[in-house]
């Protein structure tokens, strides 16, 4: 657009020419228009804005018919300018690969166009062109350039780029399925611009590597989501975040893989980490075709290298079976008999309150229960540490499921609620595993968490057995105590008695019937797996398990076998207490008026002891018998061994039949 | 015919006149109508030449080329002769050459057509062919300007990073453009790095490599000193990870080579991959591991590494330094440094002095010689030394003396001197120690032999208690600290090195290794910087201890004395006769002497178990938590929580 000078403006008007000349003349003119350039007779208008449509202006005193054949032409001077414009733009580098490689396409049909214009003139410089043989040319070109500006004018419009960009390309080229050249066109277009794309999942799927600058990749790399970082965390945040799938970034024809494009990447990084080469040996070059299932068939093998590589580093390399056998030891204690030695050990200082226990001395105990019991050859023996948890069990599974209802997504277990009020050891004792990357993707703070629950459920029925043990030894000292005693001490001991028999039989269930039989099912999945996703999926589905057949997700079953467990906790207490004030007041006289006092009400406490259990075993049976749940065979199986010689049942029976009297 | 009277009839300038220009005007040359204008940056055709709108500007979109042209071609022409830009810049302007004959044999082309009429005398070239002719060299050109604006004066590595940065595009043929050049300015930098990782030479004479030497550092800082990373010369395609190896190869075989002495090839693996490596110049451009780049790095890195490692284990016998170190610095040969102690315990007793380097050194060859150490190889116990540290005034021989171990060569690099420094540190801590445990013991060898001679002073059983029960409690937490620094300290410690030097790869790696060990040790026997006021207290307890062994000699002393004494009044009555049986009362000691000592040794005890009680509770707040598990053990059942309270009491 450069001024016009003195010579221009000399032009004889060019209506006043023979129709032949003013013709030649004009497709002269329209070939300069077409390649953008201002011809004397056609003129442009300049654009107001970067991408608002270009308009000509043709001479006025033209022939009329041929003027209309002009202007039949000029859209396609229209759209050529546009096309310019937008490539020029969109070869800009924030626009990002997939653009650039649609621009360069778009350039090398630009560069047909130009010969085609060349050829043109050729003719018509041998006169052998005219308007209507031109317009016979132009058709083709015609087709192709509204193509180009619908695409153009749609990017434009939507600010595509990347994975978008090629979304539209891929309808587009689907949509002219009843046109053959068309869709031809389009398909060269869209296997241009895939091909960066392709490159990146190239990379991506054979390398597990992102070099993408301009984010445009389906998979987001966060390289501030560090790995060293995972064990301080509840989530296993590394695997989810690291590497994460941007919705608008997936081109539509990878909708289907794009889950398996993200974890063959997320597998051959774990792989690489851990200091292996991953060289994928089937790579080859992908290439868009119209035929989905050709990449999808290479996705799908670089995803089985993939996922095969990382199975092997994990079940052979890093020993997962046995990681998992050896958390089992310390958590499921299926190999309990460092544990008694280290209650043994530890008694006196778990009955300290938590903030005078001293943590480190605790894990010498445990250290040396561990040394000298069955488990002292496990070779991640290192591996295991003390917690003290500041609320109990129930308060702690309560407080998760309240916030799991809420769909509250994290919830930090550390924090004590701040009453001032101090739980003993034996309620906050648990045990902590530390475990190596990448180990740590299987056995991460989530799963961790679960295995802390059903330890520490475990734990509690152990450390009421054992107290309800030492009631028995404490009685066998009173036995040939004073004839007082005589009288509650039957009723006493056999209140004992069943307490032991539930929980003995409670602690059979879930270790024999729910935890061993999961087991097993895990490591036979164990064998059979084919992906490091069946893994995760085997092991969760383990704890999942075990968690609800062990009632700790139901919180009514729970509440009750809690309730259970502090009755006969709070009865082995009074029952010391007892025998304490027993052996204290056979040395003096027999003046205690105090004790004697709190002796007779004895047989009254001990009532309403036995109510207070059995109330709570009958409850608990109707329960179990009503439970329709998934687990609901396993629990009728508790509930039968619980009332195996229909001890309660026939109780029950007792019981309606007095509410029917009365 | 419309065209030709088009032609005729115009009073414009003919089409092939202006071709002619433009075939000039792309490169860079003024034609005859179409000139350079500066006040435009641009070519137009002369203003006052009858010329249509349209035709000047398709002229003028033609003459973009050589625009484009003049600023590459005005680069080349100013840094083909510039030495100074290194060999980076200089194959970057032959690219930039290559590319531009390329472009000259298409003008040639063009002029050629120029001339030809075709068929019914129309011409075969005109401006619109022109357009489709130029229109590849047109984007080569764009191109090459933009590589040239973003090269301005830079050199080498950065250079090349630059070029590196344009591949960053999605179009094709600019892609292989950059490419091609890339190739071409990264040749240098292989030729650099070929001979640097294969031969261990610099030959970087214009500083552009991305390795840094310098020249003034001495032989035995090579390792640590010499060479570094240059990081604005680093290129782009090279992560800072593979540059580090690369350092490390190349100062490996500058290590054997002059430190070593060592002119053995290294590897013959890495001798086919520098065949190889010759044979395809291109470097492939990826921080993606596996690249044929990478592989090549690591090969020769495995090789070069093991072959130094090689040279240091066998010629140079590093292990077996590194276990006399253990053995001797760290006292783990158990009986020379017993026997050791025993000979030179008179001679540290006086004042530090009195200490003469040479009666220790024969001391030393005497503990050397009745003990186990006498099989050592000759060579390692020729090292074996005593050292005098600084004398400060008050010190007895036991603070001055020290163990030395000279190391020399190669093995040096990883017994620096601030490393032997640190094991005579922790020798010395030791050395104490083990002080304590033997004076312990022979304070224990007079209580027996004396026991015998003095029981029936019954006077005595008292301050013997006191004595006997302080020296238990000593005993004891001698004992714990002992088997605390022998086993949780120095055997964990060691077999975490041993494992760690079994798998280094490296000398790196080595040295890391063994510094690791020396920091485990170091902090875990309370060395460290943050455990000053535990050591501290410690030393109180030990000079209490010695102040025991005092104590108990005084009070054996005037026992025997006393014991002496008595004998001789009692041969004395003996010989008077026994009238004198009754003047018993002049023998024993006064009660005076005894609640004098007595004092004395409950003063010692209670400041000792004041001591320890302080000690325990500084173990116990201690972030590190082997010395939480040290307080554990010395305070098992809980001795001296029970000891405070009866002081409370």
């Amino acid at each position: 657009s450069s001024e016009p000078s003195v010579h221009e403006q000399a032009v004889v008007p060019v209506g006043s020419l023979p129709l032949q000349v003013q013709e030649f003349l004009l497709i002269d003119d329209l070939l300069y228009v077409m390649t953008g350039i201002e011809g004397k007779y056609i003129l442009v208008q300049p654009v107001k804005r970067k991408f608002s449509t270009r308009k000509f202006v043709t001479d006025q005193s033209l022939d009329s018919s041929l003027s209309v054949l002009v202007k039949r032409m000029l859209p396609l001077c229209t759209q050529h300018s546009f096309l310019c414009r937008f490539i020029e733009e969109y070869s800009q580098f924030e626009h990002g690969v997939v653009a650039h490689a649609l621009c360069s396409a778009m350039q090398s049909v630009l560069k047909e166009y130009y010969i085609l214009v060349a050829q043109l003139e050729h003719q018509n410089r041998l006169e052998e062109l005219s308007l209507q043989k031109m317009w016979f040319h132009l058709q083709p070109t015609i087709k192709i350039f509204d193509i180009l500006h619908n695409i153009s004018l749609r990017v434009v419009k939507g600010e595509c780029r990347g994975g978008h960009l090629l979304s539209l390309l891929h309808t587009l080229t689907t949509g002219y399925v009843g046109d053959p050249s068309a869709q031809e066109f389009c398909l060269f277009l869209t296997q241009k611009a895939c091909v960066p794309y392709f490159e990146l999942l190239e990379q991506w799927i054979y390398q597990g590597v992102i070099r993408d600058p301009y984010a445009e990749f389906l998979v987001s790399e966060h390289r501030d989501v560090r790995k060293d970082r995972l064990k301080n965390r509840y989530n296993d945040a590394y695997w989810d975040r690291r590497y994460t799938i941007c919705r608008d970034r997936i081109p539509i024809f990878l909708q289907k893989v794009t889950d398996m494009v993200l974890r063959t990447g997320k597998y051959l990084n774990v792989t690489r980490e851990c200091g292996r080469d991953v060289h994928c040996p089937g790579a080859k070059e992908i290439v868009y075709t119209l035929k989905e299932r050709i990449y999808v068939d290479q996705i799908e093998e670089a995803y089985g290298f993939a996922s095969a590589q990382l199975l092997d580093l994990l079940l052979r390399e890093k020993d997962l079976l046995g990681r998992l056998r050896s958390v089992k030891h310390y958590f499921l204690l299926d190999q309990g008999d460092f544990f008694v030695q280290f209650l043994d050990l530890a008694e006196v200082e778990l009955r300290k309150e938590i903030p005078e226990i001293s943590c480190s001395k605790l894990e010498a105990l445990l250290e040396l229960a561990l040394r000298t019991s069955v488990v002292g050859t496990d070779p991640y023996i290192d591996d295991l540490k003390i917690q003290l948890f500041h609320c109990d069990l129930v308060t702690q599974l309560t407080q998760i499921m309240t916030v799991l209802e809420n769909q509250g997504t994290e919830y930090s277990f550390h924090g004590s609620d701040g009453s001032g009020f101090f739980l003993a050891g034996f309620q906050s004792l648990c045990f902590d595993y530390t475990v190596q990357w990448p180990v740590s993707l299987i056995i991460n703070r989530k799963a961790l968490v679960k295995y802390q629950f059903l330890f520490r459920f475990l734990f509690l029925a152990k450390h009421v057995e054992r107290e309800l043990n030492s009631v028995w030894f404490s009685a066998k000292t009173l036995r040939h105590g004073r004839q007082s005693t005589y009288e509650w001490q039957s009723t006493a001991l056999t209140l004992r008695q069943r307490m032991l028999n539930f929980v003995q039989n409670f602690e059979y269930f879930v270790m024999v019937e729910v935890i061993e039989p999961n087991w097993q099912i895990l490591e036979c999945a164990l064998q059979k797996v084919k992906t490091v996703d069946d893994v995760l999926d085997a092991h969760s589905d383990f704890l999942d398990h075990c968690l609800r057949d062990t009632m700790l997700t139901n919180s009514e079953l729970l509440k009750i076998v809690h309730k259970l467990l502090v009755v006969c906790l709070t009865f082995s207490s009074f029952m010391k207490r007892l025998t304490v004030h027993e052996e204290n007041s056979s040395y003096e006289a027999d003046d205690d008026d105090d004790f004697a006092s709190q002796l007779q009400d004895v047989p009254q406490s001990l009532a309403d002891f036995e109510r207070n259990f059995t109330k709570h075993v009958l409850g608990l049976l109707r329960k179990l018998q009503l439970t329709p749940e998934d687990g609901a065979h396993q629990m009728a199986n508790l509930a039968s061994r619980l009332d195996f010689n229909g001890f309660y049942n026939s109780k029950m029976d007792r019981q309606a039949l007095v509410t029917v009297l009365r | 015919k419309p065209y030709e009277e088009s032609k005729n009839t115009s009073h414009e300038l003919s089409e092939a006149t202006l071709i002619r220009d433009v075939i000039f005007v792309v490169q860079g040359i003024d034609g005859q109508y179409v000139k350079f204008d500066m006040s435009r940056d641009s070519y137009v055709i002369d203003p006052k030449v009858g010329v249509p709108h349209s035709v000047r500007t398709q002229v003028a979109k033609i003459a973009e080329l050589g625009w484009l042209y003049r600023k590459v071609r005005s680069y080349v022409d100013s840094h083909v002769n510039n030495k100074a830009l290194g060999l980076v810049g200089q194959s970057f302007c032959a690219a930039l050459s290559q590319e531009l004959t390329e472009y000259y044999r298409l003008v040639a082309v063009l002029e050629a057509q120029q001339d030809i009429s075709g068929e019914k005398g129309v011409e075969a070239l005109t401006l619109r062919r022109l357009v489709v002719w130029t229109a590849d060299p047109m984007r080569r050109l764009h191109v090459l300007a933009s590589l040239v604006d973003s090269c301005q004066d830079q050199m080498g590595g950065a250079l090349s990073s630059t070029v590196h940065a344009r591949l960053q595009c999605g179009d094709p043929f600019e892609l292989s453009l950059v490419r091609q050049i890339l190739n071409q300015v990264a040749r240098p930098i292989r030729y650099l790095l070929d001979s640097w990782i294969y031969e261990g030479e610099l030959r970087d004479v214009f500083d552009e490599f991305f390795i840094l030497c310098d020249a003034a550092v001495s032989q035995d800082k090579l390792w640590r000193e010499k060479y570094a990373i240059r990081e604005p010369m680093l290129p782009s395609f090279i992560p800072i990870e593979l540059a580090e190896k690369i350092l490390l190869i190349g100062k490996s075989i500058d290590f054997i080579r002059h430190v070593c002495r060592d002119r053995s090839p290294i590897g013959i693996g890495s001798k086919a991959a520098k065949d190889e490596a010759i044979a395809t110049v291109e470097l492939t451009f990826g921080d993606i591991p596996g690249s044929p780049l990478h592989q090549s790095v690591d090969l020769a890195y495995r090789e070069t590494s093991k072959r130094l490692l090689e040279i240091l284990y066998t010629q140079y016998n590093f292990l077996g330094h590194l276990k006399a170190m253990r053995r001797y610095l760290l006292m783990g040969q158990g009986d020379f440094i017993r026997h050791l102690m025993d000979l030179l315990e008179p001679e540290l007793e006086q004042d530090a002095s009195h200490l003469h380097h040479h009666n220790l050194t024969g001391t030393l060859e005497s503990a050397v010689r009745a003990t186990n150490a006498q099989f050592d190889d000759p060579d390692i116990l020729q090292r074996l030394d005593v050292r005098v540290l600084e004398l400060s005034p008050g010190d007895t021989g036991w603070d001055v003396f020290s163990l030395d171990y000279h190391v020399d060569g190669p093995i040096r690099t990883v017994f620096t001197n601030d490393t032997v420094l640190r094991y005579l540190r922790i020798f010395n801590f030791l050395w104490r120690a083990k002080r304590m445990e033997h004076s312990l013991a022979s304070v224990w060898k007079s209580q027996m032999s004396r026991a015998r001679e003095i029981h029936w002073m019954t006077e005595l059983s008292s301050v013997l208690h006191v004595c006997h029960t302080l020296g238990a409690s000593m005993m004891n937490f001698v004992n714990q600290m002992q088997y605390y620094i022998t086993f949780e300290v120095l055997e964990c410690g060691w077999a975490d090195l041993e494992k760690a030097v079994t798998q280094a790869n490296d000398l790196d790696q080595l040295i890391a290794a063994n510094n690791v060990f020396l920091d485990d040790v170091t902090s875990r026997a309370l060395l460290g910087p943050n455990s000053k006021t535990l050591l501290r207290q410690l030393r109180t307890i030990f000079d209490l201890i010695v102040q025991y062994q005092h104590a108990q000699d005084d009070v054996f002393t005037s026992a025997a004395a006393e014991a002496e004494r008595c004998k001789k009044r009692r041969r004395q009555r003996t010989a008077q006769g026994g009238a004198a049986a009754t003047a018993e009362s002049g023998l024993g000691f006064a009660d005076e002497d005894v609640n004098r000592m007595e004092a004395r040794l409950k003063v010692l005890a209670k400041s000792y178990q004041g001591a320890v009680r302080q000690f325990l509770a500084g173990l116990h707040t201690h972030d590190d938590v082997n010395l939480k598990f040290l307080s554990f053990r010395l305070n098992f059942n809980e001795y001296y929580d029970w000891v405070e309270e009866t002081l409370r009491d």
